[in-house]
C-alpha cells in the first residue's frame, strides 16, 4: 500500500479521542461502530442523568458510590482502549484478522452466528445496564410516596412499566432487580464452576478410592432434586443476597465436576501429559497447566447455560418468597408482586417477567453459539 | 431382567440414605430452635416449663443429635415420617394427600412433553435446514428460555382472567360435588389444562431439540444408508429404524428430567394453588416444619431415584446392547 | 448390458471447496459378469456405488452422468421405481458388516423385513425363508440366529447376513463394496466362496470394488483402476494383471507383496500417497507420483482411450 493512501496518523489519532472514529477510517467498520456506540451510549447516561450522577458520586449508598465510578471506568477504558487499537494497527500495517489459530477460528464461527452475537450484545447490553442502574434509574425503587396517589398507574412515558401497588417506579425497580437477578447468576455460576473444577480434576487425577468416593458423594447430590435443595437451605437459613449465591453456587457444581473429571481420564491418556510427567513436572502443575486449560472451551458453554438457569432459580426462589426479600427488588419478588396484583395491573408481573425471559434467552442462545463455534461438526468426509 | 431391577433398588439404598443423612444434618445446621415453631414465641413465655420440656420430649428435640438421627433413621425404614409441628398430623398422611396431585401433574405434563417434543423433533430434523426446521429449533428455545411460573401468570391472565376459558387455580369448581360422574371427570381435566401445559410446554421444548440432533445424528449413520439401500420406503427408514435408535437415549433424558419437573411443579403449584407435595414443600419450609421439610425433601429424592431406575429398565428393554450391569455403549 | 454408468459425476459441496469424488466415470457391466473397481482408499470407489443407487445426500450431489439399469436411468426415474431396484435387482453389500445392520433390530427381522417389502411375502413364510437364506449363507443353527442381534455375532457372520439381506430377493446385480476387508484373514475366502456360490446361483453380475488386488484376481472378469474418482484403465482381468498398460495399475501390481520379500519392502510400489480430493494436482492427477510423468502432463486430464480390443487407458506417455 502506499503511503500516501493511508488517512493521516495525526487525524486518525485525533479522532480516536471519539472512540471508534479511528477503526472506522482505517476501515475496521465492525470494532469501530462498537466502540462509538459504545462511547456515545456512556456520554449520553452522562449528560442526560447529569443530576443522577452527580448524586451518586458522593452518594453514601455503596451500589450508586461504584456505579457512579464505574461510569467514569468505562469511559476512560473505551477511549484508551481505541487510541491503543489504532495505534497498533497503524504500527502493524496489519488488518487482517482472519488467522488459524484454534481460538480465531471459534471467534470467527462465532461471528457468522448471528443470533448468538445479538444474545452476545443483549447480555453485555444488561450487564451495563445493571451496573448503571443507580444512576438510570429515575425513581428510588424502594422510597414509598405517598401510594394512594400512585398505586397501580399504568405504563405511560414517565413510569415505563408503571407503577406497584405502593406506587413505586417499576421501571426502576427492574433496573435494581437486574442488577441483583444478574450478578446473582454470574456468581453462582462462577463458585460453582470452581469447586466443580477442582471438584473433578482431583477425582480424575488421583483416581482410585479417591474417585470412587468423590464420585459417589455427586451420585447422592445429583439424585437430590436440586430446586428442592435449593428451597430447603434457602428457605431454613432464610438468606440474605450472599448466602443465597453461595447456595446456588454449592448446589450446582455437580455436573461440572462429572464432566471435568471424564476429561481429566481422557486427556491423561494423551501423550503430552505422558511428555510432562516424563521430564518430572509435579502432578498439580500438570492439572493446572496442561488439564484445565484443555477441558475449559466445553466448561464454557455449560456455564452460559447455567447462568441462565441461576437467573432462572433466583426468580423462582424469590417468587416463592423465599430469595431475595421484599423490598429489596428482584424480577422473582416483582413477579410475585404481580401475581397479587395480576387481575389489577397486569404490568407488575409483565415487565421483570419479560426481562427475566430475554436474559434467559439470550445466555441459552449464546450456549449454542458457544457450543457450534467450538465444537465444529466433522463433515460428511467417512464415505470418500 | 428382574434380577437388574433388584440390584438397582439395592444400589439406591446408600444413595437414599446419603440423601437423608445429608438433609438431616443440614437442617440442624440452621440457626434457631424448632420450638420457636412449634409455638410462638409469646405464648412459650407463657407456658409452664415443665409443659415444654414434655413437647420437646415427644418431638425427641430433647435428645443430643446423633441419637435424633439415629431415631429418625430408624423411623423412617419403619416408614414412620413423624408428625408435622404446623397441622399436628402424621407427614405420611399429609404426604398420601397431597401427593397424588403432584403425580397428576408431573405425568400427564411427561406424557405431554412426550408427545409434543418427539413429534416436533422429529418434524423439525427430517426437515432440516428448512425454514420450519429454523422456526422449531428457534421456537422452543424460547420456549424453553421462558420461565414457567411467570408463563403460567400470562397464561392465567389472557386464558382465565380476559378469555374465561379456563380456571384461574384450585383443582375442581366450587360446585364439584353437585356434578355428576362424567362431569367430575371433565371439571378435573378443565383444571388441568393450563398447570399441565404449562409444566410440560418447556420440557417438550427441550425434548424437541435433543430429539431432533439425535435423530439428524442417527441419520448419517451407516446403517441407516443400508437400510436405504435396501429399497425402504423413507418413512419406515425414518420412523422406525433411525426413531428406534434416536429414543432410547431419550429415556435417559427422560430419567433425568424428573428433578427439574419436579422442581418446577412447586412453581406450577404455587401459582395454581394446586395442593401437591411442591405446595406443601413451600409452606413447610416457610413455617420451619422440619419433620415435613425432611419429609418432602426425601420423597422427592425418592422419586428421582425410582424415575432414574424406570428410565433405565426401559433404556434395558429398548437397547439389546445393554447387557445389564455392564457400562451402556456410549 | 445390465448395468452402463456414463459420465458420472459426484461432487462434495464443503465448506472448504468443492470434492471431486467421482469425475465423469463411464464403464459397463453384464449380465453375469464380475468387474471389479481397483484403486487405493480415498479414490471415490464407495461414492460410485452409492452413486449407481442414487443414495448419495446432503452434501454430496451427482451433477452429471447416467446409470442405465436394465435401460432405465435409475438418476432419472421415480422414486417408487427406484425403492423397487434398490434391495430388489441390485443388492448392496458394505464394507463394515457391523455398520451395515441395525443394532436394535435381529438380523432376522432385518430379513423378512425386506423378503416382505420385495417378494412380497407373508410374515410368517418371510419368517421361515430368512431363516432358510441365513443357513444358505453357511451360518450354523439359523433358527437361533434369526432371532439374534447384530452385535451378537462375529464379524464374520454378520457379513453373511448382509450378504443374505442383500442377495434374498435374487437381485440381478450386486454391488459388493469391500466385502472381506474388515474381515480376518481366516474368513474372508470363506465369504468369497459364498459370493461366488451365490453368483452361479442367482445368476448375478457382481460389481467388486476392492483396493485388495489379490481378492479381484480371484473374482473378476473385467478390472477397472481407479484414481482420485477418475478411470485409469479398464481391461480382462489377465491383461491388467499380466500386462498393465498405465503407470499407476503398475504401481498397484508392484506393491502387492510376494512370497519370499520382507516385510520392509512391502509398500515400494508408489512413492507419495493419495492426494486431498480438495486440491488436485494439474492436468493429470498422478503425475506428481508417476515414473514417466513430465511436465506435458500436467496440461489436461488424458482422455481414456482404446488401445486394443476391449482395452482402455488414460494416459499420454502410454497411448502415444
Amino acid at each position: 500500500m502506499e503511503n500516501s493512501d493511508r488517512p493521516n496518523r495525526a487525524l486518525l489519532l485525533a479522532g480516536s479521542l471519539l472512540p471508534g472514529v479511528g477503526h472506522l477510517l482505517l476501515g475496521q467498520r465492525r470494532r469501530g461502530t462498537h466502540l462509538l456506540l459504545l462511547a456515545v451510549g456512556l456520554v449520553l447516561v452522562l449528560v442526560l442523568r447529569w443530576d443522577a450522577f452527580v448524586d451518586a458520586l458522593s452518594s453514601p449508598r455503596l451500589a450508586a458510590w461504584l456505579s457512579a465510578r464505574f461510569l467514569l471506568t468505562a469511559l476512560a477504558a473505551t477511549v484508551s482502549f481505541s487510541l491503543y487499537d489504532v495505534r497498533r494497527s497503524l504500527a502493524s500495517h496489519e488488518h487482517d484478522h482472519s488467522g488459524r489459530s484454534p481460538f480465531q477460528v471459534a471467534r470467527r464461527r462465532f461471528a457468522e452466528n448471528q443470533l448468538a452475537v445479538i444474545a452476545l450484545y443483549v447480555i453485555l447490553l444488561m450487564y451495563l445496564i445493571a451496573a448503571l442502574a443507580p444512576i438510570l434509574a429515575p425513581f428510588d425503587p424502594v422510597a414509598i410516596e405517598n401510594p394512594t396517589e400512585t398505586q397501580y398507574l399504568a405504563p405511560s412515558w414517565q413510569h415505563l412499566f408503571g407503577t406497584d401497588e405502593f406506587g413505586r417506579d417499576l421501571f426502576s425497580r427492574a433496573l435494581y432487580g437486574a442488577s441483583v437477578s444478574l450478578s446473582i447468576g454470574l456468581l453462582a455460576v462462577l463458585i460453582a464452576i470452581t469447586i466443580g473444577t477442582a471438584y473433578g480434576a482431583v477425582a480424575g487425577f488421583f483416581g482410585g478410592l479417591i474417585d470412587n468416593v468423590l464420585m459417589r458423594v455427586v451420585d447422592v447430590v445429583i439424585a437430590f432434586p436440586v430446586f428442592f435443595l435449593m428451597l430447603m437451605l434457602v428457605g431454613i437459613f432464610e438468606a440474605n443476597v450472599v448466602f443465597l449465591i453461595v447456595i446456588l453456587g454449592l448446589t450446582s457444581w455437580t455436573g461440572t465436576a462429572r464432566f471435568i473429571r471424564g476429561e481429566v481420564l481422557s486427556i491423561k491418556q494423551r501423550e503430552f501429559i505422558e511428555g510432562a510427567s516424563a521430564i518430572g513436572l509435579p502432578s498439580r502443575l500438570i492439572i493446572l497447566r496442561h488439564i484445565i486449560p484443555n477441558a475449559m472451551a466445553p466448561v464454557l458453554v455449560s456455564a452460559a447455560l447455567m447462568v441462565g438457569g441461576m437467573v432462572a432459580a433466583e426468580a423462582g426462589l424469590s417468587f416463592l418468597g423465599i430469595g431475595i426479600r421484599p423490598p429489596t427488588p428482584s424480577w422473582g419478588n416483582m413477579i410475585s408482586q404481580g401475581q397479587d396484583a395480576l387481575l389489577v395491573a397486569w404490568w407488575v408481573a409483565f415487565f421483570p417477567g419479560t426481562l427475566l425471559a430475554i436474559t434467559i434467552l439470550a445466555f441459552n442462545l449464546l450456549a449454542d453459539g458457544l457450543r457450534d463455534a467450538l465444537d465444529p461438526k466433522t463433515l460428511m468426509r467417512k464415505f470418500v | 431382567m428382574f434380577r437388574y431391577i433388584l440390584r438397582r433398588l439395592l444400589l439406591a439404598i446408600p444413595l437414599l440414605l446419603g440423601i437423608a443423612t445429608i438433609t438431616f444434618f443440614v437442617l440442624h445446621l440452621a440457626p434457631g430452635d424448632p420450638m420457636d415453631m412449634y409455638l410462638e414465641p409469646r405464648l412459650r413465655r407463657q407456658m409452664d416449663p415443665a409443659v415444654m420440656e414434655l413437647i420437646r420430649e415427644k418431638y425427641g428435640l430433647d435428645q443430643p443429635v446423633h441419637v435424633q438421627y439415629v431415631k429418625w433413621l430408624g423411623n423412617l425404614a419403619t416408614g414412620d415420617l413423624g408428625e408435622s409441628f404446623r397441622y399436628r398430623r402424621p407427614v405420611a398422611d399429609l404426604i398420601a394427600e397431597r401427593i397424588p396431585y403432584t403425580l397428576q401433574l408431573s405425568i400427564l405434563a411427561l406424557l405431554f412433553d412426550a408427545l409434543i417434543g418427539i413429534a416436533l423433533g422429529i418434524f423439525s430434523a427430517v426437515k432440516q435446514y428448512t425454514r420450519w426446521d429454523k422456526s422449531v429449533t428457534v421456537g422452543s428455545l424460547i420456549v424453553y428460555s421462558i420461565p414457567g411460573f411467570w408463563l403460567a401468570l400470562m397464561l392465567v391472565l389472557v386464558f382465565s382472567v380476559n378469555l374465561g376459558w379456563f380456571p384461574t387455580s384450585q383443582t375442581r369448581s366450587l360446585d364439584y360435588e353437585l356434578l355428576s360422574w362424567s362431569g367430575k371427570v371433565l371439571d378435573r381435566l378443565w383444571h388441568l389444562v393450563l398447570p399441565v401445559f404449562v409444566l410440560g410446554v418447556a420440557s417438550a421444548a427441550g425434548t424437541a431439540r435433543y430429539m431432533r440432533n439425535r435423530l439428524l445424528e442417527v441419520l448419517s449413520e451407516e446403517y441407516v444408508l443400508a437400510v436405504r439401500a435396501r429399497g425402504l420406503k423413507e418413512r419406515a427408514v425414518v420412523l422406525k429404524h433411525a426413531l428406534r435408535n434416536a429414543l432410547i437415549p431419550i429415556l435417559t433424558i427422560y430419567g433425568l428430567a424428573l428433578p427439574f419437573l419436579l422442581g418446577g411443579a412447586v412453581l406450577i403449584e404455587k401459582v395454581f394453588a394446586w395442593p401437591g407435595m411442591g405446595l406443601l414443600a413451600v409452606e413447610a419450609v416457610n413455617g420451619r416444619d422440619y419433620p415435613v421439610i425432611l419429609a418432602t425433601s426425601m420423597i422427592a429424592a425418592v422419586l428421582v431415584v425410582l424415575g432414574n431406575l424406570l428410565a433405565d429398565v426401559g433404556y434395558a428393554i429398548a437397547d439389546p446392547r445393554v447387557s445389564y450391569g455392564k457400562q451402556r455403549p456410549a | 448390458m445390465l448395468l452402463s454408468v456414463e459420465n458420472l459425476t459426484t461432487y462434495f459441496y464443503l465448506h472448504e471447496g468443492i470434492l471431486q469424488a467421482v469425475d465423469g466415470l463411464s464403464f459397463t457391466v453384464a449380465e453375469r459378469e464380475t468387474v471389479a473397481l481397483v484403486g487405493e482408499s480415498g479414490c471415490g470407489k464407495t461414492i460410485v456405488a452409492l452413486s449407481i443407487m442414487n443414495l448419495v445426500s446432503q452434501p454430496g450431489r451427482i451433477v452429471n452422468g447416467k446409470v442405465l439399469f436394465d435401460g432405465e436411468d435409475l438418476l432419472q426415474i421415480s422414486p417408487e421405481r427406484l425403492r423397487q431396484i434398490r434391495g430388489g435387482a441390485i443388492g448392496l453389500v458394505f464394507q463394515e458388516p457391523g455398520a451395515a445392520l441395525n443394532p436394535v433390530f435381529t438380523v432376522g427381522h432385518q430379513i423378512s423385513e425386506v423378503l416382505q417389502l420385495h417378494r412380497g411375502l407373508t410374515k410368517r413364510e418371510a419368517e421361515s425363508e430368512a431363516v432358510r437364506l441365513l443357513g444358505d449363507t453357511g451360518i450354523p443353527d439359523p433358527e437361533r440366529r434369526y432371532k439374534a442381534y447384530p452385535f451378537e455375532l462375529s464379524g464374520g457372520m454378520r457379513q453373511r447376513a448382509v450378504i443374505a439381506i442383500a442377495t434374498c430377493t435374487r437381485p440381478r446385480l450386486l454391488i459388493a463394496d469391500e466385502p472381506t476387508t474388515a474381515l480376518d484373514v481366516t474368513v474372508q475366502a470363506d465369504i468369497l466362496d459364498l459370493l461366488r456360490h451365490l453368483q452361479d446361483q442367482y445368476q448375478m453380475a457382481i460389481l467388486l470394488i476392492s483396493h485388495d488386488l489379490g481378492v479381484v484376481a480371484g473374482m473378476a472378469d473385467r478390472v477397472l483402476v481407479m484414481y482420485t474418482g477418475k478411470a485409469m484403465e479398464l481391461a480382462a482381468v489377465r491383461d491388467v494383471y499380466r500386462d498393465p498398460r498405465h503407470p499407476y495399475s503398475q504401481g498397484l501390481l508392484r506393491s502387492i507383496p510376494r512370497l519370499g520379500e520382507g516385510r520392509g519392502e512391502l509398500r515400494r510400489g508408489i512413492p507419495g500417497a493419495v492426494p486431498d480430493l480438495l486440491q488436485l494436482p494439474q492436468g493429470c492427477t498422478f503425475h506428481p507420483r508417476c515414473p514417466i510423468g513430465d511436465s506435458s502432463c500436467q496440461a489436461e486430464f488424458p482422455p481414456l482411450l482404446e488401445l486394443s480390443h476391449e482395452r482402455l487407458c488414460a494416459c499420454y506417455k502410454v497411448n502415444g
